[in-house]
């Protein structure tokens, strides 16, 4: 018999093993008197003091639910709370005009895109300080001017000097209106700028299009100006529409198609709901 | 008390207040347990450990549910007041639970055997060699002997794996039948 069957006998209870043990069974196993009269006082005694055969008050047997229908019900209501009140925060998409995906533009603002907003932002700053302090000059002028003009040339009288005046402090503030609208337009029209006008063909490196960006910013002919018909009396065209759409209007008569298109992408992008004249639609390009 | 009546019911009945369901529980189990506690550790400390573990059980009265076999529920809290008993005077379990080396017994192990009621020469030994056991062995031999449980039940109880407890069984029975001249 191998020792797994013996073991198999024994768990059987077939063992003469467990037979003979089973003999020892029938001695007198009993505790001392003292210790039997110790455990049975003692589960008297729990009796007397337990809990269980008490009945609940009926208070106290509904607290319990009471309580947790009251959590769910405060959980539901804050919940429902907060979902309307987040629904009713209109999110930053909903301000932003829909930008088309362009391969290789980028489409977050960098730093450098901020500091160049900034600075566009003081140039503006400063040009209406300035049509502020020429005005302001302008006034003491015609108030400092004696009953009597003596004139200071004879060549000149006091109307052409007042319009002398009036000349310069005009390409003053034109100049820094110029100098304001030729920094960088948004980051996506000068994507789309870019990448329609065929200049680049893809950001390759973060330090490409931001020497563009400066070399645009800071020469006298920016390529997207030298690119259009000569509109020097409409600097800032691109601020109102109806200019804007004037001046691709003659680009497109003047025969310069590539650019009257490039500019009409632009101004789709910067006025996306402005109604495009049927003779300008040729140039939305699908 | 029926003797019909099962444990489990027999507690539930102390549970709502019963004194004569216990009186009943304790007469069906103390035996065993104080053998138990006898031929594990000896009869010095036995009435002490079946003290301690039937107070267990009457302050365990509001927190028993019917949700193992009662036996399987008294011999678990058994054990524990002799895991404890092992703690406080070893800080530790015997050397034979980790069972590294089955046939090495070491002599804080060894107990005195039970033998004052027993006149038949066999069973002495028997007992004799009972106490010889390692002390993981003879709670394995002990356990199936006098609770009458099965091997998984065994297991439960003993907080060790079936095989674990096969093991120490084929152990002890293998050496009781040697030491007994059983063929």
């Amino acid at each position: 018999m191998s020792d797994n069957d013996l073991l198999d006998d024994y768990l059987n209870g077939d063992s003469d093993l467990s037979s003979l043990y089973a003999a020892s069974q029938t001695e007198d196993a009993s505790p001392s008197a003292a210790t039997d009269s110790a455990i049975l006082a003692a589960a008297k005694k729990e009796l007397g003091t337990g809990p269980v055969a008490t009945p609940r008050p009926s208070i106290k047997r509904w607290a319990v639910p009471f309580s947790a229908a009251a959590t769910v019900l405060l959980t539901t209501t804050l919940f429902l709370t907060n979902q309307h009140e987040i629904e009713s925060i209109p999110t930053p998409e909903a301000f932003a005009p829909e930008l088309p995906a362009l391969d290789g533009a980028p489409m977050r603002q960098s730093s450098q895109d901020v500091s160049i907003q900034s600075d566009t932002d003081t140039l503006k700053t400063e040009a209406a300080k300035a049509d502020v302090l020429e005005r302001l000059d302008l006034k003491k002028t015609q108030s400092s001017q004696p009953a009597v003009a003596v004139p200071s040339s004879p060549a000149e009288s006091a109307p052409a000097k007042l319009g002398k005046a009036l000349r310069k402090a005009k390409e003053s503030r034109e100049e820094m209106r110029y100098r304001a609208n030729q920094a960088p337009p948004q980051p996506a029209i000068r994507a789309v700028e870019e990448s329609q006008s065929g200049l680049t063909s893809g950001f390759t490196t973060p330090a490409e299009p931001l020497k563009r960006r400066e070399d645009e910013q800071f020469s006298d002919a920016p390529a997207t100006a030298g690119r259009l018909v000569e509109h020097k009396d409409l600097i800032g065209f691109r601020e109102s529409p109806t200019q804007w759409l004037q001046v691709i209007r003659d680009s497109l008569a003047a025969g310069d198609l590539n650019t009257a298109k490039d500019e009409m992408a632009a101004f789709v992008i910067r006025y996306p709901d402005f109604l495009i004249p049927t003779d300008l639609k040729v140039l939305i390009r699908q | 008390m029926d003797t019909r009546t099962t444990d489990e019911a027999l507690m539930l009945s102390y549970k709502d207040g019963s004194y004569e369901a216990f009186e009943t529980l304790y007469s069906r189990h103390k035996a065993p347990v104080l053998r138990f506690y006898r031929r594990q550790i000896g009869s010095s400390a036995a009435e002490e450990l079946l003290q301690e573990a039937f107070m267990r059980l009457v302050k365990a009265r509001t927190q028993y549910t019917q949700s193992a076999s009662f036996k399987t529920y008294l011999w678990t809290l058994v054990r524990h007041v002799l895991v404890d008993h092992y703690r406080k005077l070893n800080r530790s379990l015997p050397e034979s639970y980790a069972a590294v080396d089955p046939d090495q017994i070491h002599a804080d192990e060894r107990v005195e055997p039970d033998l004052c009621a027993d006149q038949n020469r066999q069973l002495q030994k028997l007992l004799q060699r009972v106490s010889d056991l390692p002390s993981a062995q003879r709670e394995a031999f002990l356990l199936k002997e006098e609770s009458g449980l099965s091997l998984p039940e065994i297991a439960e109880i003993a907080g060790t794996s079936i095989d674990t407890i096969k093991s120490r069984l084929r152990y002890a029975v293998l050496k009781l039948r040697a030491a007994m001249g059983v063929s």
